[in-house]
């Protein structure tokens, strides 16, 4: 254990009680500087609140206008199931709204060209089930038909969709 | 309550006249603490403010545990610590050959001014001149010294050993200069 001899208890009763007077001047710099810290925290405080006040009025905003939404613009699910069980139970009126489409995707003349073909086909199986003698003749009926519709496409500038032919040879290898 | 807790509650809720009679209080007996760790009065009056700022900055976490005065004393200290270490690392501290230790019972500090005290203290080197304070002033043993400035014991002890014999020296100086004036 270090103990102090004589010349340590010397220097500590020295100094024990002594005091030096500041220059004045040191407390108007430590009062400045307290007073900056204690408004700096008093400015942070007041940020924090201004950024927690902010978020709160965003996020009110986001769950109000979330909520507009769902009750005004959204379709209700009542809604939505009653337009599916229409869609499911009206299966002819989607068929017929189908073909209206495709009508219209594929244009009036070609699809009236494609009923043509279409009601010559259901001719010439009627004309076999009634007689095969006339289906002879009406093979060359057909055939000079077809060859007819062909040079008209043709003098048109257009050409016949390939299913109309295929139709044809269908029928003619029946 | 009696008027040293009061003027703690008061600084712990921020009042001004509360601040002031503290620091009138205690400021001239921190100035000397100041003086004895630094090398001039700039750099004292310096280690003064720095540390009434530290103290009404923290005095919300003083626990009345200890008295009011050791726990500013204790700041000051931290605080010019800080100071010397900046000194420290431009100029480490070093193990110096153990200095022989002259236990000479005629030198004494008995006849000299408490300023002519401080500017020995001044001329000691840095080093020896904070570890001098720890351990003679102050009253810290060498461990507690290697653990506050992070240095060996040993480094510690050599110092002090050192700043005791440059002191001596000074006072023998101081000593003869007396005798011839007289």
């Amino acid at each position: 254990m270090e103990m102090p001899d004589k010349f340590e208890e010397e220097w500590r009763a020295a100094f024990e009680n002594a005091e030096m007077p500041p220059n004045p001047a040191i407390w108007d710099k430590v009062e400045l500087a307290v007073a900056n810290s204690a408004n700096g925290n008093f400015k942070r405080r007041i940020f924090i609140f201004k950024l927690m006040t902010a978020a709160s009025i965003a996020f009110a905003l986001t769950i109000g206008g979330v909520g507009v939404y769902r009750e005004f613009y959204m379709p209700k699910n009542d809604q939505l199931l009653s337009e599916s069980k229409e869609l499911s139970t009206d299966s002819t009126g989607s068929q017929n709204k189908a073909e209206e489409l495709m009508e219209k995707i594929a244009g009036p003349e070609r699809s009236s060209g494609n009923r043509a073909v279409v009601d010559e086909n259901k001719q010439g199986s009627e004309a076999i089930d009634r007689d095969p003698e006339t289906n002879k003749d009406f093979e060359r009926q057909l055939l000079a038909n077809s060859e007819k519709r062909g040079s008209d496409t043709r003098s048109n500038g257009r050409v016949l969709p390939d299913n109309n032919v295929t139709n044809t040879q269908n029928f003619l290898s029946l | 309550m009696t008027s040293e807790n009061s003027l703690i509650s008061g600084c712990k809720n921020g009042d001004r006249k509360s601040q002031r009679q503290l620091y009138d209080q205690y400021a001239s007996k921190m100035m000397m603490v100041c003086l004895r760790y630094s090398k001039s009065d700039q750099e004292a009056e310096d280690i003064l403010q720095e540390s009434f700022i530290k103290v009404f900055d923290k005095i919300k976490g003083f626990k009345e545990e200890s008295r009011l005065i050791y726990w500013i004393k204790r700041i000051v200290i931290n605080t010019a610590l800080n100071h010397g270490r900046k000194k420290l690392y431009m100029f480490p501290m070093v193990d110096i050959n153990e200095v022989e230790r002259q236990d000479n019972d005629d030198i004494s500090i008995s006849s000299l001014q408490l300023q002519e005290l401080l500017k020995m203290i001044h001329e000691l080197p840095s080093g020896c001149q904070i570890i001098f304070n720890l351990y003679a002033i102050e009253g810290y043993n060498h461990n507690e010294i290697a653990d506050m400035l992070e240095i060996s014991v040993g480094t510690s002890k050599s110092q002090y050993a050192r700043a005791r014999y440059l002191l001596r020296e000074m006072i023998g100086k101081e000593e003869i200069t007396y005798g011839n004036a007289r």
